[in-house]
């Protein structure tokens, strides 16, 4: 690698689709635009989708084709569970295709076959792509990444997203909120578009609203809100929802196989599922060409040996269709603003970002929202991976002229009597920040105290997210209310809790246990960070196994076309040894040691010498006495 | 250090807004843990937290003018009286007798209660503006110099208090 510096790339992990960006100028250069990085196949979007039908998971593409054959075995939109409890999805559960189920401390799993992931390892899946497209574009090892996150994800979100990245190999140098990075790119070298701006991000199961403040580098972010349960995967669910009583009735009439609705309502065949959402999303993506409101697109259900189901709607349907879902983005934007304190002709500029937002209904919503026209000039898919690829450059000291400066978006707080809560840190404030808090005991001698914190607006501890519990120990015996120790709270630039405790007596250092409660403990990451580099070892060889054949292959292949020619031209016994080891390689290829399909090979290729060098003299003669009688000279 | 001394602006009611953010975003740009993610210097990268942490809660603190005054009460009282709203608000003693009479009237003849209440939030609201005006003017005594001024604040600001969960409750009747 370049001794030069040491790579951040910037990742925009999506619940459809995920990036990779670097800032690739030098440092000190003035050109520090960012530039999105591309697969083999010539696309900067990797899909995140993960199948798991053969021996090894496959991410991306190839999986995205997969998801309908392979409905049962194929996990997408794994973003919405991130960080999530088996009760939280209980709806959710019924419209997918893969089966979710809980673990034993209530947490979601994601059953594909007979093989069970927990979202963070098919996230941590996701991100080994990404790492694998930036290094075989940049020929360099990259470790390090900035990820992003809807700005509205809690705590146990953001954990479990940089876990993900810690699981893929990546010392995950910042988690950064997708809107602040789209305002980033946004404002990126450009002074003139100082101002207070909204960033409307509506992605593929996310929706986040942020105000900031651009000053000559500065972004202060003032406000954010979002609903983390709101994306355009919904806008599929409405057109399947309203698709669906036409496709049973047609499944009964015309495929004779009624299909069955389950308890949510939905279809209740996975495979039938899978191919009512794809159907729905082609059908959304063309929405955006439509050239007037009464021209159709088709919902279209093909199976093999069967007749197609096909539904049309007009764009106007479909904008009434969805109207209501986009609907419910307006609170989060009026909460924000009030948050900001700020009006609608306060605003400089409205970005939109995120691939449903090309639906002119999106566009459309947004302006009636805040009483003027969007700015759609940002790439809706690239732009967030652009931003965190110049937060990166920042990282790095690249670009000294710019700073972040974010906030948390949701309350924290602490249970006390009654079940209630107390907040200690508001949300959007400033972060970093810190909060201490002291503690005592309540009854002699005790030598420990339980803190559950908490994080949401509601009163009730019950009705907010927990986040953890806290286990203050070690507490020296002494009467009730004497010990006194300080916590302290810390939310870092990552928007991520970090708690530390102190004897104020002592001044000691307090141990403190931290329990996740919807997350992984750090013993549990170290594990499963074990267990992927005895998996990743188990990778290799599986690399090198099909590396092995690949390159065998054809030229076995070549060898058994021309071993005709070997007999003519070669001795007999000299023709028999090429065609030994050609017997030999491919036992071998039909065995698991690439070290033996390597020898073989080479063998093959070492008998076979003097056999090119006879092929080539005789295509030559062949040539010459053609053109001879062809009477033809150059 | 307090927050005044973390953003050097004078320990003041009023403030220049645009000068303090001017202040805030010059120290962030030298302080933020961003600027120092690149040394790999751990114990300077925890330096930089906890100054950027100090520096968010004294600009949140010194931008907003309530939490500014609770601030500058603050740091004469002690931290342990911090917050002058948590303080239980009972009725001002000059308006309860009124209002005690517009209760009973209102249960014997709700009719006539009505301009009653009318004309009682108006003198309500007149106090509560007063009050303002009196803060304004001896905030700005002790802006030049007069510190004796502080404890006659915070009277007013308890009258206001009292004043305005009076109204509110007035109102909701």
């Amino acid at each position: 690698m370049s001794s030069a510096r040491e790579i951040i790339v910037g990742i925009d992990l999506g619940t459809t689709n995920s990036l990779v960006a670097w800032v690739p100028a030098p440092k000190g250069s003035p050109d520090r635009k960012p530039v999105v990085l591309k697969s083999s196949d010539g696309s900067a979007l990797v899909p995140s989708v993960v199948t798991v039908s053969g021996t090894s998971p496959v991410v991306g593409q190839v999986a995205k084709h997969r998801k309908v054959r392979d409905a049962r075995t194929t996990a997408f939109s794994v973003k919405r569970l991130l960080g999530r409890s088996f009760s939280d999805l209980k709806t959710e559960a019924q419209s997918l295709p893969y089966e979710l189920i809980s673990d034993a401390s209530g947490l979601v799993r994601i059953r594909l076959g007979d093989q069970v992931f927990s979202a963070i390892e098919i996230s941590a899946l996701i991100l080994k792509e990404l790492k694998k497209v930036a290094e075989s574009q940049l020929e360099v090892p990259v470790r390090k990444a900035v990820i992003t996150v809807p700005a509205y994800f809690n705590d146990s979100q953001r954990q479990a997203t940089r876990t993900a990245g810690r699981l893929a190999g990546f010392e995950v140098l910042r988690i950064l909120n997708e809107p602040t990075a789209a305002a980033l790119a946004y404002g990126l070298g450009a002074k003139d578009r100082d101002g207070l701006i909204a960033v409307y991000d509506l992605g593929g199961g996310t929706f986040d609203l942020s105000i900031l403040k651009l000053h000559e580098g500065i972004f202060e972010v003032l406000s954010t809100h979002g609903d983390t349960q709101l994306g355009g995967d919904d806008l599929d669910q409405a057109l399947v929802a309203w698709a669906t009583p036409d496709f049973i009735r047609f499944s009964a009439e015309r495929w004779a196989r009624p299909l069955l609705r389950n308890g949510a309502g939905q279809i209740e065949d996975p495979l039938a599922r899978a191919e009512l959402i794809e159907a729905a999303e082609k059908a959304k993506n063309q929405i955006s060409g439509l050239k007037a409101g009464s021209d159709t697109v088709e919902l279209l259900v093909k199976r093999d040996g069967l007749p197609s189901f096909s539904k049309k709607i007009t764009g106007d349907e479909f904008n009434s269709l969805v109207r209501p879902v986009l609907e419910r983005t307006r609170a989060a934007c009026e909460a924000a603003m009030k948050d900001a304190g700020l009006s609608n002709s306060d605003l400089t500029e409205v970005i939109l970002v995120g691939g449903p937002t090309r639906l002119p209904i999106v566009q459309k919503v947004a302006e009636e929202i805040f009483g003027r026209k969007p700015n759609t000039s940002m790439h809706p898919d690239e732009v967030v991976a652009e931003g965190a690829a110049i937060q990166a450059d920042i990282l790095a000291g690249g670009n000294p002229d710019l700073l972040l400066l974010d906030v948390v978006p949701l309350t924290l707080g602490m249970e006390t009597y009654g079940g209630l809560v107390s907040p200690f840190i508001h949300r959007n404030s400033r972060i970093p920040t810190s909060v201490s808090e002291n503690f005592t005991t309540f009854m002699d001698n005790q030598t420990g105290v339980d803190i559950h914190v908490l994080q949401g607006e509601r009163d009730r501890a019950e009705d907010n997210r927990s986040l953890a519990r806290f286990k203050l120990s070690g507490i020296e015996p002494k009467p009730a209310g004497f010990p006194r120790i300080e916590v302290t709270f810390l939310i870092d630039a990552d928007g991520i809790l970090q708690v530390s405790a102190r004897d104020l007596q002592t001044g000691r250092e307090q141990s403190i246990e931290v329990k996740p409660s919807f997350g992984l403990t750090d013993a549990e990451v170290e594990k499963m960070l074990l267990d992927s580099m005895d998996h990743a070892e188990a990778d290799i060889a599986t690399r090198r196994l099909v590396e092995a054949k690949n390159e065998a292959e054809p030229i076995l292949r070549t060898a058994e076309a021309k071993i005709a020619d070997a007999f003519r031209l070669l001795p007999q016994d000299e023709a028999k040894v090429i065609e030994g080891r050609m017997t030999d390689l491919k036992q071998a290829m039909a065995g698991q040691d690439p070290d033996q399909i390597r020898e073989g090979l080479a063998a093959l290729n070492r008998s076979t010498v003097r056999l090119a060098e006879l092929l080539i003299k005789d295509a030559l003669n062949q040539a010459r006495e053609g053109r001879g009688k062809n009477g033809e000279h150059s | 250090m307090d927050y005044f001394e973390v953003l050097s602006v004078p320990k003041r009611f009023s403030q220049d807004l645009k000068a303090l953010e001017k202040r805030f975003y010059e120290l962030s740009r030298a302080l933020h843990p961003d600027r120092f993610q690149a040394s790999g210097d751990r114990e300077l990268q925890k330096q930089a937290l906890e100054k950027m942490s100090l520096l968010n809660q004294a600009y949140t603190t010194l931008k907003n003018p309530d939490l500014r005054r609770a601030y500058i009460l603050s740091l004469q009282e002690g931290p342990s009286q911090a917050s002058p709203s948590a303080k239980k608000s009972g009725i001002p003693m000059d308006l309860a007798e009124e209002w005690f009479e517009i209760q009973d009237l209102r249960m014997d003849d709700p009719a006539a209660a009505g301009p009653r209440i009318q004309a009682f939030t108006g003198t309500i609201r007149t106090q509560i503006s007063e009050c303002n005006d009196r803060l304004r003017r001896l905030e700005d005594q002790y802006d030049q110099g007069h510190e004796s001024v502080l404890a006659e604040i915070r009277e007013t600001l308890n009258r206001r208090t009292t004043l305005e969960s009076l109204l509110k409750d007035v109102l909701q009747s």
